[in-house]
């Protein structure tokens, strides 16, 4: 059973940062399960090929709650240890009831009448970047306010404090300030979402999500629960939907073929938007499954107990899903990637993501039509150390 | 061919309406609603059915 580090889960080659690890490609053309020591699940096993991350990610005897994961107490700060995640830590039904709640929120239909809201944003994030002048980080100017700018009008955080709320959320995500940094920041997020939904609690009548949860769902849902959701829809779209946006970015510029398409023809944008889905992969594990008793997956065998982790990365270029999986093609047929995830936890904001991807790249071409990468590819600082694989910076001139 | 679709196990993923709009929507809570239980060609449900993250959708020929 092939070992594998951690660092072949989550970083990239060097010469070509799109393409997954040898370690994990191995593991894919042998049809092999591997093995990792992740730092809360010693001796997890690895799953590559499409079928089986399908297989894994959908079967309910492999459980999400952390209650069924092997924790070593103290390795995380308190403050993040005390975040549980809801909605994504836990099973049926409590994973369902929270999901129902919420899931109209996110529909294609509502999604939609988002769209003037989210040109808006795009517009604003862009003039910011035009301001800033060539030579300008795409990533600090428009990747990562994108997202906090809309989950801030979602959640209805008022004008006034944005700015403090968009830096309490970028200090929150940012992997490389420290621990403790980081730990506050996500007390005061609490803090800051806490003091809305009381206000809301007390006045529900506002055009918000926070708002109409409580209208709809406040004899279900507690303060700090409705507040805990806040924080899980702000962490979960943010740092996701901004890399992809980086990275994506990069990708198109790398074709500049489909560029002059990917701006004038919205059915070509929105399959360049899913060809970087899958090619990008960002979540490059899922959040670990623990089994709740032994599973035979394409005859491998997970003992009860067992964790359980996947590779979105490979899965998505699997030769069974796609044969040519490793050319980038934004003109392809899409199969169903695994992106997103799969299975009943399969990520419930991702229309949104994919309309804001859908509305910054035409944009982005139309206002900077001689827009250029201001550095190598090879050079640019892409994550090698996080479970969300992106760029830490992307200088463009135009 | 015959749809079948199961609310209780619809996780509001969109993923049907996005591949096939004219056979699928969603109702306002984000859950799976049925237009057409008999399409009269495919019009994308068997890229619904591949998609659909909760195995909620079902097609009997």
């Amino acid at each position: 059973m092939p070992k594998l580090e951690v660092s072949d889960l989550i970083a990239r080659p060097a010469r070509c940062p799109f393409d997954p690890s040898s370690a994990v490609v191995a593991l894919l053309d042998e049809d092999e399960f591997g093995r990792v020591d992740l730092p809360l699940q010693p001796g997890a096993h690895v799953v590559t090929r499409y079928e089986d991350v399908r297989a894994v990610l959908s079967d309910t005897r492999l459980s999400s709650a952390p209650g069924g994961l092997r924790r070593k107490p103290g390795e995380l700060a308190d403050e993040l240890n005390q975040l549980r995640l809801p909605m994504l830590s836990d099973d049926d039904p409590e994973h369902a009831t929270l999901r129902r709640a919420v899931a109209r929120e996110f529909s294609i239909k509502r999604v939609a009448a988002m769209r003037p809201m989210i040109e808006r944003v795009v517009e604003e994030a862009l003039d910011d970047l035009e301001a800033a002048g060539p030579g300008a980080d795409f990533i600090a100017h428009v990747a990562l306010p994108i997202p906090s700018l809309v989950i801030s009008e979602l959640l209805g955080v008022p004008y006034a404090d944005r700015k403090t709320f968009q830096e309490r959320s970028r200090i929150l995500l940012d992997l490389t300030v420290s621990q403790e940094a980081r730990g506050a920041a996500m007390a005061e997020m609490f803090q800051y979402l806490g003091g809305l939904v009381h206000g809301r609690r007390a006045q529900p009548d506002a055009d918000d999500i926070l708002s109409r949860t409580l209208r709809d769902h406040g004899d279900t849902f507690t303060d700090a629960e409705v507040t805990g959701l806040g924080v899980l829809l702000l962490i979960a779209g943010h740092e996701t939907t901004a890399n992809t946006m980086g990275l994506g970015t990069v990708l198109l510029l790398q074709h500049p073929e489909d560029l002059a398409a990917v701006r004038d023809d919205p059915a070509v944008t929105d399959r360049a938007v899913e060809e970087l889905l899958r090619y990008a992969a960002v979540v490059q594990m899922p959040f670990t499954r623990h089994a709740l008793e032994d599973v035979e997956i394409n005859g491998h065998h997970i003992a009860k107990g067992d964790d359980v982790t996947c590779s979105l990365t490979t899965a998505n270029r699997d030769p069974r899903l796609l044969p040519d999986g490793d050319a980038f093609d934004i003109h392809r047929d899409q199969p169903a990637h695994v992106t997103f995830g799969y299975g009943i936890h399969q990520c419930l904001g991702q229309q949104l993501a994919r309309m804001e991807l859908r509305v910054v790249y035409p944009a982005l071409l139309r206002r900077f039509p001689g827009l250029t990468i201001a550095a190598p590819v090879e050079e640019l600082p892409f994550t090698t150390a996080t479970q969300t694989y992106g760029l830490t910076a992307l200088p463009v001139t135009w | 061919m015959t749809i079948h679709i199961d609310r209780e196990r619809c996780v509001a993923a969109g993923t049907c309406v996005m591949t096939a709009p004219a056979v699928f929507d969603q109702d306002d809570d984000g859950i799976v609603e049925l237009l057409q239980a008999e399409p009269a060609d495919d019009a994308g449900v068997a890229d619904a059915v591949a998609r659909c993250p909760a195995a909620a959708i079902e097609v009997t020929v």
